[in-house]
C-alpha cells in the first residue's frame, strides 16, 4: 500500500480524473474533499459494505425465503386494507 | 424473449420493457438489465428481476407505501446522472429493497439506499443517502404499527 503524507490543502492526484484533497485535520479526523467523475461510485467503506450486504440479502432464493415473502405479502394485503 | 424466474415464474419480455442501471448494485457487478414487474398477486410489493441472470430478483416496493413522510434528500448529481432536468424530478419514481429473513416480522426495507427510476429513458440507480436519517435495515412493519396504535 502506498501510504503518502499531506498537510491541509495538499492534493493528491490519482490517474487524470480524481482528485483527493485534505480540507481539515482534527486530532482523531481528518476531512477529504475527492474530485471525481460523476458517474464514479464514491462510499463510506462501512456503507460499502452494508449496502453490498443488505443487497444480497434481499435478492437471497431459497423456498424459506420464497414462503416467506408470500406471507408477508398476504399479511400486508390484509392489514393495508 | 422469455424467462423463468424462480419467484416470478415465467416472464415475456421486450427490449422495451428493460431497466439498465447506470451502476450495477453493490454485490452484483455483473447485472445490469433489470425488469420491473407489477402484479396485482403481490401489490403493494413489486419485483425488480434480473434479464441477465434469472434467480436474481428482488423484492421492491415503494417507501411512501409504508412511510408517508419518506423525504430522501437527493443531491442534484443523482438527478443530472438519471439524465432528467430539475423541474422534471417528479417524473423520478423511488423504489427500496425489502429482506424478508426468517419471519415476517423481521422483514425491513433499505431506505438508506432507494433506487430511482427514470422509465422515460429506462435507466436506474441505487444511490445512497448522505444523512443516516434513513437505515439500510428499517423494520417494515413496525411503522404500521405505530399507525395502527396512533389510531386507537
Amino acid at each position: 500500500m502506498l501510504v503518502l503524507s499531506r498537510k491541509v490543502g495538499e492534493r493528491i492526484k490519482i490517474g487524470e480524473d480524481i482528485e483527493l484533497y485534505i480540507t481539515k485535520i482534527n486530532m482523531r479526523e481528518v476531512r477529504i474533499g475527492i474530485e471525481a467523475p460523476k458517474d464514479m461510485p464514491i462510499y463510506r467503506r462501512e456503507v460499502y459494505d452494508a449496502l453490498t450486504e443488505a443487497n444480497i440479502a434481499s435478492s437471497a432464493e431459497s423456498d424459506v425465503n420464497k414462503n416467506n415473502i408470500i406471507s408477508l405479502i398476504e399479511y400486508v394485503k390484509k392489514n393495508k386494507k | 424473449m422469455k424467462l423463468i424466474s424462480p419467484r416470478v415464474g415465467e416472464v415475456e419480455y421486450s427490449e422495451s420493457d428493460i431497466i439498465t442501471l447506470i451502476t450495477p448494485f453493490l454485490g452484483f457487478p455483473e447485472l445490469q438489465d433489470f425488469l420491473l414487474i407489477n402484479d396485482d398477486a403481490s401489490y403493494p410489493f413489486l419485483w425488480l428481476q434480473s434479464t441477465e441472470d434469472p434467480d436474481i430478483c428482488f423484492l421492491i416496493v415503494e417507501p411512501e407505501q409504508f412511510f408517508q413522510n419518506y423525504a430522501p434528500e437527493i443531491p442534484s448529481r443523482e438527478y443530472k446522472i438519471l439524465a432528467i432536468a430539475d423541474k422534471y424530478k417528479e417524473d423520478i419514481k423511488t423504489f427500496c429493497m425489502v429482506t424478508v429473513p426468517s419471519t415476517i416480522e423481521s422483514a425491513t426495507v433499505n431506505l438508506r439506499a432507494p433506487i430511482l427510476v427514470n422509465f422515460d429513458k429506462h435507466i436506474a440507480k441505487q444511490i445512497v443517502l448522505e444523512q443516516d436519517t434513513y437505515q439500510i435495515r428499517t423494520p417494515l412493519l413496525s411503522q404500521q404499527k405505530e399507525g395502527e396504535e396512533g389510531a386507537k
